[in-house]
């Protein structure tokens, strides 16, 4: 019966709507977070997502508000992230909701995650409630997004709330439609206990900290619980809410959010989407699961010095820790040396990762050219899959190779349309069909080899609508190309970890892109250094990097040796950020370089 | 880190930051001759010396260097009582290197005598070039002729040690100019010279012009040329290169001051921006600086407060940094073993370790236990130093 008292929601939006200032007003206007600890986006704990002003990680909070009725009720909020990259993390997160706020930002009107994250909430069956932000905005256009999202939802006008986060208008309209139009959960506490973990971390004292939704049953500290994957049983330690601390708690009842804490010393063994049991009295069934997801964007890692493996290897297993998506896998480069494949679930991911690894432990390392996943068939009838464009076999043995597609949308103004349309074209995109959202607004359909996509068009799109474009996609299947490898060789020896793999009518430009771009991004070195782009045996491009000639300090008496020891720490920094290949250092933007290139 | 042989030896330096005029390129801390000033100035700087008195005393002094700016500009009184209340409070042995450095247009007869009469016995002149226009170029306040009667008044003086330094690489410089430098240079038998590739250092009027495009840097190839060649020529002309830029006659006559700032040496400076290297009782190797004004230099000493801006104490990674940033200056570079000695058997295997990538690229070389950057690669000396730097 306590459930009529329960909320589980989330805040659904595009990325920079607003999600995380609006989580604060609630917080505040409910004094979730005491007034000391109160700061901008309260949930977005990591530095980086500070630094970047970008949530990464899906966050959860306990609210208690006495509403307008004169009764308390218990609201549990869960903050997730906006990038496409992180769409999976979204999902997780509304496993556990019944019901979610769709906020669009007044100024931006709908755009792409807009779309594809009220896709997620629609395939959950939550209940949606509509609000639009940012009112204060002189740039927002109230009435016309307003009518969009109307439109969009079948809802009346008046069921759409206004807000301004900045401001707090609409702060407790919020929250008085949380109460009265999401249902409070379904729930039963008598029957057996199935309880969801949307996400879990890592905590050095505590181990493994289980973030879950308890559907079924109820748990307390000193029960057995059990995995449904696993089979795995665990004593429970403590259970509780989440407040910005862990606050313990008697039990967590059906229909309540919260943590569970069971000495649990690896977080691949509470898996995300598994679900929670008593092991003395099991459900028979478990609750539905995730979708599951595959890392869509591949990089080489390795330290610049390879004594440091081991030491990324362990950073790479804490990172793993708190982020289920990150996949790695030891690999060998003949250039590079011993590193490790990493799988993302985007450039963004990858970015952060690279990121994290550097600034939270200390690493200097090369990343090697993205790449997408690939299926080649064999002559032989074997089927094989390749994550690292150098693993390709020879031409000879290939019947074809497969790469992964996306169904994709853009959403931008009419008066881009022919922009979007070429763009489209020269990324081997294949043209679908156009919506009208308003007059002025279109959302483009159409299909992509995912590695078009992924990299570098979204800042291509941006730069030819004047920023006026959003974009989203999802990966739907497999289709053969005509690809072929592109190597390069330095010095006349190949180096595996620049090779990618393109489409054929594209390999002799990007070929000769590539070089000129190589050309500039090597620093001028002890030796000459020599550029070659091939396919196959055919060398299609040329080019070289002239040895440098002078780096000697002029004169160097007098006593004062710190500022000239600087100037060399500062050089030697520089050579550790590099990567040595042969007799020639290459720095991280080289493996990056097709990344540059104009891709017409 | 295992401990230093115990050095009792002590290098001493003495700044005077007064110059007639300002050279173009030149990024010294140095400000026009003020004799009321330069007056207070000697008084503090021998109220510092008196400071460390102490210190000093328990070394065996091995070079007094009086450099600047330009000391010569000082007037014989007011040099002499300088020198003579300096001595009052250190010992200055009678075969220390004593140096002063010169400029030529104001190096007369009497003075060089006062010099060797206050115990100087090394004189550096400023030189630079042979070549009016070049000198014109650089902002001298000299002519070439008179660099060639301060030399001539030098050997008839009698002074045996005389240094004289040049600059290369100056815009517009035609090789045979540089030629002709090259050789008049060892017309005058100087015992030693210093050769210095033309620097563009912020904050110099040089530098300004350079940015507003007023003439064009020499290129790479031609000052490499330009090195290489002078080096061929002193060498075969009997000099032995010993540091990058620093040729001497024989062994004897390498400055001792300067090989004491290469080779980890102690050392003391006095006066504003003068720098100070010690290492104390517990082994912990401190490096410090003064302050680069002279007034707040005079100020903060008649208050009796620190002249430092700053200080600081070197860890591990800093000393091994500056140990092979000098020691590979040297071109007889510096031995394994006594890098074993101070850094440790770990950090010698991890040298040992990445030797084989230099040696096999000729970046470094290794003979009779000595390592060292062989003498074609010295003009990328600090790229070299940099990328083992950056695999230790
Ligand atoms: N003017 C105005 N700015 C807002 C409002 N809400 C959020 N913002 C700003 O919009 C930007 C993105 O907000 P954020 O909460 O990080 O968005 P998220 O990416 O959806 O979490 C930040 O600079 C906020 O300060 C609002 O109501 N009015
Ligand atoms: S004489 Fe020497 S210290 Fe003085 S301005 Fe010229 S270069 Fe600088
Ligand atoms: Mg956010």
């Amino acid at each position: 019966m306590h459930t009529a008292r329960i909320r589980n929601f989330s805040i659904i939006a595009h990325i920079d709507h607003g999600k995380s200032t609006l989580a604060d007003r609630l917080l505040e206007y409910t004094h979730t977070v005491p007034d000391r600890r109160m700061e901008e986006q309260v949930l977005d704990s990591m530095d980086l997502e500070r630094e970047r002003g970008i949530t990464i990680k899906s966050h959860a909070i306990r609210i208690d508000y006495n509403a307008k009725d004169g009764k308390s009720y218990i609201l549990n909020l869960i903050d997730t992230p906006g990038h496409v990259d992180f769409t999976y993390e979204v999902s997780r997160s509304l496993a556990a909701c019944e019901g979610v706020l769709l906020l669009v930002d007044a100024s931006q009107g709908i755009e792409a995650q807009t779309i594809s994250n009220l896709y997620l909430a629609l395939e959950a069956n939550l209940t949606i409630i509509p609000v639009l932000t940012k009112i204060d905005l002189p740039a927002s256009n109230t009435s016309l997004v307003g009518e969009e999202l109307c439109e969009l939802l079948d809802v009346l006008p008046d069921e759409l709330i206004l807000t301004s986060a900045k401001e707090g208008i609409g702060t407790e309209e919020i929250l008085e439609s949380i109460i009265s139009r999401i249902p409070p959960p379904v729930a039963d506490d008598n029957d057996k206990l199935r309880a969801l973990i949307f996400d879990s971390m890592y905590n050095t004292y505590r181990g493994v900290i289980i973030y879950t939704r308890v559907f079924e049953g109820s748990v307390k500290a000193g029960d057995i619980i059990k995995f449904f994957t696993s089979g795995n049983r665990y004593e429970v330690d403590e259970v509780g809410y989440l407040r910005l601390d862990f606050i313990p708690a008697k039990d967590l009842q059906a229909g309540e959010v919260g943590y569970i804490i069971a000495n649990i010393k690896r977080i691949e063994d509470a898996k995300v989407g598994d679900t929670i049991t008593q092991a003395e009295d099991p459900a028979t069934k478990p609750l539905p699961g995730y979708r599951d997801f595959k890392p869509m964007v591949y990089s080489g890692l390795y330290p610049t010095d390879n004594d440091d493996f081991e030491d990324l290897r362990d950073a790479l297993s804490k990172l793993k820790l708190n982020d289920a998506s990150l996949f790695f896998e030891p690999e060998t480069s003949v250039a590079l040396g011993f590193g490790f494949r990493c799988g993302f679930l985007g450039m963004l991911h990858l970015d952060i990762i690279k990121e994290r690894l550097s600034r939270e432990y200390g690493m200097n390392l090369i990343a090697t050219v993205p790449n997408v996943e690939y299926r080649v068939d064999l002559k032989t009838g074997e089927e094989i899959t390749i994550d690292n464009p150098s693993m390709l076999p020879d031409p000879v043995r290939i019947d074809a190779i497969e790469e992964p597609f996306v169904e994709a949308e853009i959403i931008t103004d009419n008066e881009f349309i022919g922009n979007v349309m070429q763009l489209i074209m020269q990324r081997r995109g294949e043209y679908k069909t156009t919506e009208y959202i308003d007059p002025a607004k279109v959302m483009i359909y159409f299909t992509a080899p995912l590695s078009e996509i992924i990299f570098d068009f979204f800042d291509k799109l941006k730069s030819i609508t004047k920023g006026y474009a959003s974009l989203d996609y999802k990966f739907t299947g497999y289709k053969p190309s005509d690809l072929v490898k592109l190597d390069i060789l330095i010095n006349d020896d190949p180096v595996d970890a620049l090779s990618s793999i393109i489409h054929r009518d594209k390999s002799y430009l990007w070929g000769q892109r590539l070089c000129s771009k190589l050309r500039e991004l090597i620093p001028r070195q002890l030796f000459e250094v020599k550029i070659q782009a091939a396919i196959g045996a055919r060398v299609v491009s040329k080019s070289k990097v002239h040895a440098l000639r002078k780096n000697v300090t002029a004169k160097c008496y007098g006593g004062d040796i710190t500022r000239k020891r600087k100037l060399l720490e500062q050089q030697k920094e520089g050579k550790k950020k590099m990567k040595q290949v042969g007799n020639v250092s290459l720095p991280q933007e080289a493996f990056f370089a097709i990344l540059e290139i104009e891709k017409v | 880190m295992k401990e230093y042989p115990e050095k009792k030896e002590l290098g001493l330096y003495i700044h005077i930051p007064f110059c007639e005029r300002k050279c173009r390129y030149c990024s010294f801390y140095s400000i026009p001759y003020d004799e009321r000033l330069v007056l207070e100035y000697c008084d503090s700087i021998v109220e510092e010396i008196r400071l460390h008195k102490n210190t000093i005393k328990k070394y065996k002094l091995i070079s007094l260097y009086i450099g600047g700016g330009t000391p010569s500009v000082i007037p014989l009184n007011i040099l002499t009582e300088f020198i003579v209340r300096i001595k009052k409070n250190i010992n200055i042995l009678n075969k220390s290197e004593f140096t002063i450095e010169v400029n030529p247009n104001t190096l007369t007869e009497r003075k060089i005598k006062t010099y060797r009469e206050l115990g100087v016995n090394r004189i550096s002149v400023g030189v630079q070039s042979f070549n009016d226009t070049e000198l014109k170029f650089l902002g001298r306040i000299h002519t070439a002729s008179q660099a060639v009667d301060c030399l001539k008044r030098l050997i008839k003086s009698g002074i045996d040690n005389v240094s004289i330094d040049l600059i290369y690489g100056i815009p517009e410089q035609k090789l045979e100019n540089w030629a002709n430098t090259i050789r008049e240079a060892i017309s005058y038998n100087v015992k030693h010279i210093s050769v210095y590739n033309l620097s563009y250092d912020k904050g110099t009027k040089l530098f300004e012009d350079l940015t507003k495009n007023k003439f064009k840097k020499v290129n790479f190839i031609k000052e490499e040329f330009m090195f290489f060649f002078m080096l061929a020529f002193f060498k075969e002309k009997g000099f032995l290169h010993y540091e990058i830029s620093s040729l001497a006659k024989s062994e004897k006559y390498r400055s001792k001051h300067n090989l004491n700032y290469w080779q980890d040496g102690e050392y003391l400076g006095f006066g504003a921006s003068a720098h100070s290297y010690l290492i104390d009782n517990k082994n912990c190797h401190q490096r410090w600086g003064n302050i680069s004004n002279v007034d707040k230099y005079i100020d903060r000493i008649k208050n009796n407060e620190s002249p430092k801006c700053f200080a600081e104490t070197l860890n591990n990674d800093e000393l091994l940094r500056e140990y092979l940033m000098l020691r590979l200056r040297l071109i007889e570079g510096f031995s394994l073993r006594e890098f074993d000695r101070i850094f440790g058997a770990e950090i010698k295997r991890k040298l040992i370790s990445k030797l084989d990538f230099f040696i096999d690229n000729c970046l470094l070389q290794e003979s009779g236990g000595m390592l060292s950057i062989p003498n074609n690669r010295l003009f990328v000396s600090n790229e070299i130093i940099a990328l083992l730097l950056s695999k230790l």
